[in-house]
């Protein structure tokens, strides 16, 4: 199967503080795979090595086989997990820029979504609620046909209802040529659609499975083998 | 793809520039207006033309300063950055980009003085005249050579500065003092370089300003024969433009290359 990312001894330090050791897994196409650990666990240390937005690094990280960089963000679809699409923009000139700068980007798709979320696209960001601003850039992620999506907590500030719709989108919109890393620490409502599980504690990666196999060896669901993993840690 | 860049640069900085120059002028043709009242002393017609343009000149400077370093470190190393430095564009386009914004919003925002000091200036006739008389090749050629050039390194070394403070060097508590601290000393020394650079190939006398309360270095070019603005008269022939010139591009041109050096290698996006 073929590999999207791979990840070989990574290790990531802030000064004398490790923050990712040693990881080592891979995420294969038409895969969605789970990225579970709690908050300062260093999930999005390694996201953001993934982005090349954290140099400084030792191991490899490739995407597609290239490493990160401009290249490599040309096949990446990248949610972070605070809203980083310009507030001054409008939806629409929101929609314009990820036209511009993303050839794999689907305008249309975009702005079907948004009008199905009953979004104003002629309203600047910064005028909508904070939910509308997290539904406007889910969207312009999952309008791209992108060969890897990074999404990174992107259900962890909002709620229940709201987390329902942004797995459907997730699941609706996702490129099958491609793949998706998920970063949560809210684990029952992505659980049922996690094809593989990475759970990742004090920076080290202590379980990368199938999330099937897991349930069927463990004999319990991810969200129950999760609290019981980090039940420890805060 | 970098035209695109330049485009989102552009948009996310106009209303601010748009905002100052419009207030520069409109300030100027208020001042003016009070200039024309005849019950008006002439010395309180001087004192408020002499404010405005110190407080105009001072708030172009200083503001346009504010912004310039506000933009880059928002559109890079706030939450928009976790954008502008995911786009598939190579650091050093996204770095041009910014240079050229700010350099272009500098020269605009340098045409505001002459408007200003038109308004302000008694009537006449031949206006046009009196703007020819000073708008010689001279003159063209001092403000080149002293003016943009040398802005071209000044804003190379406010992003370096930005960029260093929010690189893997420094932690997030003292970036703020480190960003200001590398500015200002390195600010210093470009102008004390670029006066040692005159003077040594030049006929100009250079003073230094502001010493007394910062420390600054604040280079005023003052030529010796009378006010000849741009003419560098030398004995060899005119190499001292290209001195000035080829210092402040140089000075750039290290600054340009180490920030770039720290967007790709050295960059901690907190």
């Amino acid at each position: 199967m073929e590999k999207i990312l791979e990840i070989k001894n990574l290790n990531k330090n802030y000064g004398n503080f490790t923050a990712v050791k040693n990881m080592t897994f891979d995420v294969e196409k038409g895969k969605i795979v789970g990225l579970l650990g709690p908050n300062g666990s260093g999930k999005t240390t390694m996201i953001k090595t993934i982005m090349g937005l954290m140099s400084d690094y030792t191991g490899d990280v490739t995407i597609t086989g290239i490493t990160p960089g401009p290249e490599a963000n040309k096949y990446i679809s990248y949610l972070p997990d605070q809203a980083h699409v310009p507030r001054w923009l409008t939806v629409n000139q929101s929609i314009n820029f990820f036209n511009d700068f993303y050839e794999d980007f689907d305008p249309k798709r975009a702005a079907d979504m948004l009008d199905q979320m009953k979004i104003p696209r002629d309203k600047k960001l910064k005028a909508l609620s904070r939910g509308m601003q997290e539904k406007v850039n889910l969207s312009l992620v999952m309008s791209r046909r992108a060969k890897l999506y990074i999404l990174d907590e992107p259900i962890g500030a909002v709620d229940p209802a709201s987390r329902e719709f942004i797995i459907e989108t997730i699941l609706k919109n996702f490129n099958e040529e491609g793949a998706i890393l998920i970063s949560t620490h809210i684990i029952a409502d992505i659980e049922p659609v996690l094809d593989k599980a990475l759970f990742i504690r004090e920076g080290e990666l202590v379980l990368n499975d199938d999330a099937d196999k897991i349930r069927e060896e463990k004999g319990q669901s991810l969200d129950q083998l999760f609290r019981e993993v980090f039940k420890n840690v805060h | 793809m970098f035209t695109k860049q330049l485009k989102y640069d552009f948009m996310f900085s106009y209303k601010t520039f748009f905002t100052m120059f419009i207030g520069i002028i409109v300030l100027s043709v208020i001042v003016r207006i009070v200039n024309i009242m005849p019950d008006l002393p002439p010395e309180l017609n001087n004192i408020l033309q002499i404010i405005v343009i110190a407080a105009g000149g001072t708030a172009i400077a200083v503001t346009s300063y504010v912004q310039i370093l506000l933009f880059y470190q928002r559109s890079l190393f706030s939450a928009e950055g976790y954008l502008s430095l995911t786009l598939p564009i190579s650091r050093g386009r996204l770095l041009a980009s910014k240079i050229i914004t700010t350099f272009a919003w500098f020269v605009f925002m340098l045409l505001s003085i002459p408007i200003m000091l038109i308004l302000l200036s008694p009537p006449t006739d031949n206006l046009w005249s009196a703007i020819a008389n000073v708008i010689t090749g001279d003159f063209v050629a001092g403000i080149f050579t002293y003016v943009l050039v040398p802005a071209i390194a000044l804003i190379a070394i406010l992003f370096l500065s930005i960029t260093l403070a929010n690189s893997v060097i420094f932690n997030k508590k003292i970036h703020g003092i480190v960003a200001g601290l590398f500015a200002v000393v390195t600010h210093i020394l470009f102008f004390w370089g670029l006066s040692r650079i005159t003077d040594r190939f030049t006929e100009l006398e250079t003073i230094y300003g502001g010493e007394g309360l910062f420390n600054w270095s604040v280079t005023m070019y003052v030529p010796q024969t009378g006010l000849q603005y741009g003419r560098i008269p030398i004995e060899s022939g005119g190499f001292v433009d290209i001195f000035t010139i080829a210092y402040s591009l140089g000075v750039a041109g290290i600054a340009i290359a180490a920030t770039m050096y720290l967007l790709k290698k050295r960059i901690a996006l907190r």
